[in-house]
């Protein structure tokens, strides 16, 4: 199918704004009069407050108001109504170093801070549980009490028949993973503008990825009527999973403005991004694998603890998402999960690009090579002798409507020289790390000698929007409403849809103008407000697909309206029009359109650009069927049918739709001090249908980014009483413009037919494969297995000491 | 976040500068170079420091009382060095080569003197930070700053360098190794700038001798890094290529740059060859006694020693021999 | 208090009042509703609030007005000819090199200082140039397309005149 818009590269439709610096985020918005707010963070990991005296700070000049836990209403909220276990502001506890304990509002942005230093708090430390990985141990200090032994989700999965597939095994190996908690790093941080009208609506302009979710978290926190919240996104500088959930930031700004009738404003400080985290959680994974000697995959046993600091957050489903989503790419008919989601006095951790599943995948792809060299396979064509194909299901009842696996294993085998390179290897030993004394003094300190290459593969799959919300309910999950302008020729595309950077707005645009025959130049995307209309948000990878579907749905309700309008006037078949360049056609050869053409004329006397000659124009058209049938509106909603198994837990992973992405890294390790460049990164990734090209392969290469990050450089580091110790963007490594090699995106397009155009994912199946691609070629040219992230240089030394030892 | 109120004084020529900050050498003053520590340093931090338990709290204590800060904050003035334009310029003059204190990163980095002439000065420019740091980043500000992984100063104290503090009592002229005392810590006395470093020719090393200098930096990424390690070494070579003078200083692994003077005294005499080579790395590990923080390991840091100091005597014999293409 | 200075933003003359502790940043975002230079950290380490001063990219959130009084502040805004794209910005948008878009004025300004003083960059010099500007979205690919793209297009120009 060949389209006149869609598949193809045009630029982005905020591109102008964003590269002319006239785009507003949050933090560049102003009301007159506004306030500025500043919140005091706990500075102990878990304590009692005995008392708040917050007189001094309240008398400085320019105080407007003061919060604390005795003000805030008495409702606790989160992400999933089966945890809701935060309040506004700390009430009688703190849990973490950072936990929010008070909030000023002032006239300037210098004396609520002062304000905040002037509040003097008594506290009474308790013990802390810092240790995710003992902290369901007996003794342990509770953070909540009704988390009993610190555990505040747990999932036990059976599918198939583990023990019986492994009297069938022929090998079958133990291995462990472990991470360390990560930050997402997007470069603006969370900034809230919020202020009330005359009839008392509460409107919150904020560096958002959900309006929807925020605001009914909102309403249900500060008790509002839900009819009375407007959340409003601009534009948003990157979210990747933190941004999904509300904060502190919009709850004490939207407190503070009810309180003072002001508008106020608050952004946070680059340090108050780590200290609020909801990134990503800790991993620690043991998984057993069991397969016979010809590599088929026979079961997997999968026991998993994630330390998800103090609250519950999107912890239930990350639990889940770090199970199930090891269903998949491959053949996989017996599969136990165990997963336990732990909280301690750390700052919370919620959704990260990939949820749960990136470190489980990390995990597996890495034993895989391990069992591939076991028996003598390559790894490459281990995973092709297993991999899954459309029409399939998972054990755990996750149908592959599309699943590109195999085309995009050949098509990184293909392109990065796999073949070649593997042969060139098999006739050298991969040599352990050599102690550094016996290194040739020929080493000129630049490269060459010393440096060692490597290869490795890994591969993962997504969801492409999750099957169900996360609240209990059948609402629609994406809904957009499209007005054709009365004047003819352009069309309004309305939506809860959330663009953070990924371009769904372009997408809709996209769409849109498929659909009318027109331009993308002729769309209007507004979007991201909760009062257009209801959209779930940008997370899950589910705005394309769902929010696509909307869009393409209200476009043709328009595209039919204006048809039948036309086709009344004419005396033709409405089912004989269409749409096409900006005309509209026939099926039966030409129109007679002239009586519309001498109206259309006669209406715009005067005016130099009418259409003179060929066929009945858009512009045309539009115009008529408003002046016949009144403002020309159409509306489009996506709901997913029912989903998933039956079985607890079934609905996390379920998805219309599953992308699936391939990889290839390509590494070069300093065998003496360890570092790590990553040359190239080929990978191949089943989109199902690029709507746009350019941002699929955008969507590629940032995936591959952040993962090289995760995998090489990102951790934050804890001192042993909670502080974190690299709260800012030195100490937090994440890759600069040296530090990322090539990357090389191929776009894989298999037509899932749940998806619009057969379009589906790409934001978060992209970075599956990385974290694995890269660790096995570190082992490809280093010789040493890296079973805890991050691989820094120091690691990947002193593990092979360890290893030649 | 914002910064704290100050007062703020920037002189257009150095000796009105001296004048002042005798002036004012009790009060609170702090020199403005090129801001990107010093205006780090300044800013509020997220949770006050009044907020959080000093120290030596000792959580079985019972209950502890955030402390609001002092009611008193002397007035903070900064001077700025910007607008004094005798404290810029890097020249070769007959006693050696002298670059001013205010002189840029990048300036360094740009320099084809440096490059030829001060080879570790040059490597540790062109790594520092990354190149909007270097673009205001200054080389005096980089040695008051004083931080044992500081990029300029560790080649600085391997080449010998000396650092002009002057007064309006007089002028001093130091090593840059006694002039760093510690973290953070220097000899500069209140009403003294640092304004020149000076690389002298003397009978040691007289402008026509051969020699070569090196630094390398290990860190975790390849940009906005401090070093985990760094090494940095200047050879005087003499007849028949035998090392004449040699230094080594190594960088955060002590609470200072840190001149492995045995390391460095094995090479003399020597030919700068494979087994001297590694011979005078085994000592450096040896010699040098880093600490584990977050940024590396004791053990990691140790084994590095011995890899960087390799690495860094073969890039001296390298450009030594002129086999290394300009970097 | 506050001290009178004369500075250039944009190839227009400002005259304002600042506090000796008002940063160049807040000063262009704040008083002169100049907000399209970007906070990303505020402490010189992202790189967002890159702009020109004097022809040379610095972080505007490590700068203090006073110190920018009497020189040149080139921003984003004054890039682009009213609406039409400098080429750099045009490469940017049709490369797909801008996707949250918070850095791209940073890349777009440190990229132009590029440029003028290096007519032919490699990629080596391009990473190496941007590489105290982090990006968290596109993975640099993209950037360093459009970067390249753009020298050759003003290297044509250049030629042609």
């Amino acid at each position: 199918m060949s389209y006149r818009v869609l598949n193809s590269r045009v630029p982005r439709v905020d591109a102008f704004d964003k590269v002319t610096g006239r785009a507003q985020y949050t933090d560049d918005l102003t009301r007159p009069g506004m306030l500025y707010c500043a919140i005091l963070h706990s500075p102990l990991a878990h304590a009692r407050i005995v008392r708040i005296d917050t007189s001094r700070a309240a008398q400085l000049k320019g105080v407007k108001a003061i919060i604390t836990g005795r003000d805030v209403p008495d409702v606790t909220f989160g992400v999933s109504p089966a945890r809701y276990d935060e309040t506004i502001l700390a009430v009688d506890r703190v849990r973490y170093v950072g936990d929010e304990v008070a909030a000023v509002a002032a006239s300037d942005l210098e004396t609520a801070l002062e304000a905040v230093s002037l509040i003097e708090v008594e506290y009474e430390e308790l013990p802390a549980v810092l240790d995710g990985l003992h902290a369901m141990e007996p003794g342990m200090p509770l953070v909540h009490e009704k988390y009993a032994r610190n555990l505040c989700a747990e999932v036990h999965w059976n599918f198939g028949d583990c023990d019986a597939a492994a009297k069938e095994a022929d090998l079958i190996r133990t291995d462990t993973m472990s991470s360390k908690m990560q930050d997402a790093a997007f470069i603006e941080p969370q900034a809230v503008l919020a202020e009330t009208d005359g009839a008392g609506r509460l409107t919150m302009f904020s560096s958002t990825q959900a309006p929807h979710y925020i605001q009914r978290t909102l309403a249900m926190a500060l008790k509002l009527p839900l009819e009375k919240v407007r959340v409003v996104k601009p534009a948003v500088g990157g979210g990747f999973g933190p941004k999904a959930s509300c904060s502190t930031a919009e709850l004490v700004t939207c407190m503070l403005v009810l309180k003072t009738g002001r508008p106020v404003k608050m952004t946070f400080d680059r340090e108050e991004v780590f200290l609020h985290s909801r990134a990503r959680h800790q991993f620690f994974h043991t998984m057993t694998t069991g397969v016979k000697k010809d590599g088929t995959l026979l079961f997997l046993r999968h026991h998993c603890i994630l330390d998800g600091g103090a609250f519950a957050s999107f912890g239930i489903a990350t639990v889940y998402y770090a199970g199930s989503l090891l269903g998949g790419p491959y053949r996989l008919k017996n599969m136990i999960y165990d997963g336990y989601r732990v909280v301690t006095n750390k700052p919370a951790c919620g959704a990260q690009r990939g949820h749960g599943a990136v470190i489980a995948r990390a995990c597996f792809e890495t034993q895989l090579d391990r069992i591939a060299e076991e028996i003598g396979m390559d790894p490459l064509e281990l995973r092709l002798k297993n991999v899954m194909g459309t029409g399939e299901t998972t054990c755990n009842e996750l149908y592959m409507s599309s699943l590109g696996m195999r085309e995009c294993l050949e098509a990184v085998r293909d392109a990065s020289g796999w073949r070649q390179n593997r042969l060139a290897r098999r006739s050298e030993a991969t040599p352990p790390l050599p102690p550094p004394s016996i290194e040739g003094a020929e080493d000129s300190g630049k490269g060459g000698e010393g440096k060692r290459r490597g290869i490795g593969v890994a591969c993962g799959f997504f969801v492409s929007g999750a099957g169900y919300p996360i609240y209990r309910s059948t609402t629609h999950h994406a809904t957009v409403v499209t007005k054709v302008n009365e004047l003819g020729g352009s069309v309004i595309v309305e939506s809860g849809a959330a663009d953070i950077g990924q371009g769904s707005d372009t997408v809709l645009a996209m769409i849109t103008a498929e659909v009318l025959g027109i331009d993308v130049a002729d769309v209007k995307a507004i979007t991201g407000d909760s009062d257009l209309s209801v959209d779930l948000g940008a997370y899950s990878s589910r705005t394309t697909l769902m929010a696509g579907h909307a869009a393409k749905e209200a476009a043709e309700a328009c595209r039919d309206r204006i048809l039948a309008s036309v086709a009344k006037r004419l005396g033709v078949e409405a089912a004989d029009l269409y749409l096409e360049d900006h005309r509209v056609k026939s099926r039966r050869g030409s129109l007679d359109f002239h009586s519309i053409r001498e109206e259309f004329s006669r209406e715009h006397f005067g005016f130099t650009d009418l259409p003179a000659d060929g066929e009945l124009t858009f512009r045309e058209a539009a115009r008529v069927a408003f002046l016949d049938c009144g403002t020309i509106v159409g509306t489009g909603s996506y709901k997913p049918p029912k989903l998933g198994g039956s079985f607890k837990g079934a609905t996390v992973g379920t998805s219309p739709a599953f992308g699936c992405s391939a990889q290839v890294a390509e590494v070069e390790v300093d065998l003496a001090t360890g570092e790590v460049s990553v040359l190239k990164v080929t990978g191949a990734h089943d989109c199902g249908f690029a709507i746009n090209r350019t941002q699929v392969e955008g969507q590629m290469q940032g995936s591959v980014s952040m993962g090289m990050g995760e995998a090489l450089m990102e951790e934050v580091h804890f001192d042993g009483r909670g502080n974190i110790l690299n709260a800012n963007l030195a100490e937090y490594k994440i890759p600069t413009s040296l530090d990322v090699g090539q990357l090389n995106a191929i776009i894989v397009e298999t037509i899932e037919p749940n998806g619009p155009f057969g379009a589906k994912e790409v934001g978060e199946g992209a970075i599956m494969p990385t974290i694995p691609a890269i660790l096995n070629a570190i082992y490809d040219a280093s010789g040493v297995r890296i079973t805890e992230l991050p691989a820094t240089p120091e690691r990947i030394i002193l593990t092979g000491k360890e290893e030649t030892e | 976040m914002r910064l704290p109120p100050f007062n703020y004084f920037s002189p257009t020529r150095l000796e009105e500068a001296l004048a002042w900050l005798h002036e004012h050498a009790d009060e609170s003053v702090k020199i403005l170079a090129g801001g990107t520590d010093l205006l780090v340093d300044l800013r509020r931090k997220v949770i006050p420091p009044s907020h959080r338990p000093p120290r030596d709290y000792n959580p079985a204590a019972g209950r502890w009382v955030t402390q609001a800060p002092e009611e008193f904050r002397p007035p903070l003035t900064l001077m700025a060095l910007s607008r004094t334009p005798e404290l810029r310029g890097i020249r070769e003059l007959p006693d050696g080569i002298h670059i001013g204190a205010m002189t840029t990163i990048r300036e360094l980095e740009e320099s084809d003197l440096v490059r030829e002439r001060l080879g570790g000065l040059h490597d540790g420019a062109a790594q520092l930070g990354s190149p909007l740091v270097r673009n205001r980043g200054t080389y005096g500000g980089n040695l008051c700053n004083a931080r044992p992984a500081a990029d300029t100063a560790i080649p600085t104290v391997a080449l010998g360098g000396r650092v002009i503090l002057k007064s309006i009592r007089g002028e001093r002229n130091l090593l840059l190794d006694d002039f760093i005392t510690g973290p953070g810590v220097t000899l500069r006395e209140r009403d003294e700038l640092l304004t020149e470093i000076v690389f002298p020719f003397n009978t040691d090393n007289p402008s026509a001798t051969p020699c070569a200098s090196g630094y390398i930096k290990l860190a975790n990424r390849k940009s906005l890094e401090i070093a985990v390690v760094g090494a940095a070494a200047w050879i005087l070579f003499g007849e028949e290529e035998r090392v004449v003078s040699a230094r080594i200083a190594l960088g955060a692994v002590a609470p200072k740059p840190l001149l492995t003077i045995p390391a460095a005294e094995s090479l003399v005499g020597c030919r700068l060859d494979a087994p001297a080579i590694a011979e005078a790395a085994r000592i450096a590990a040896e010699y040098a006694k880093p600490i584990s923080d977050h940024r590396g390991s004791r053990e990691y840091r140790a084994r590095m020693v011995e890899v960087l100091v390799r690495r860094v005597l073969c890039r001296c014999r390298a450009r030594a021999l002129n086999l290394e293409s300009v970097p | 208090m506050k001290h009178l200075i004369q500075l250039t933003i944009n190839s227009r003359q400002y005259e304002v009042a600042v506090e000796p502790r008002k940063t160049l940043a807040e000063l262009l975002r704040n008083d002169l509703g100049l907000t399209g230079t970007k906070i990303g950290c505020s402490i010189g380490d992202c790189g967002a609030c890159t702009v020109l001063l004097d022809g040379i990219p610095v972080f505007s959130c490590l700068v203090l007005a006073m110190e920018a009084e009497g020189r040149e502040v080139l921003t984003i805004e004054g890039v682009a000819d009213g609406n039409l794209l400098h080429p750099i910005q045009r490469a940017f948008v049709e490369r797909g090199a801008i996707q949250c878009g918070y850095c791209t004025p940073g890349m777009v300004l440190n990229s132009l200082a590029l440029i003028r003083h290096t007519p032919r960059p490699t990629e080596e010099q391009i990473r190496r140039a941007l590489s105290g500007n982090l990006c968290r979205c596109t993975g640099y690919q993209k950037i360093i397309e459009a970067v390249q793209e753009a020298a050759e297009m003003l290297q044509a120009a250049e030629g042609g005149q």
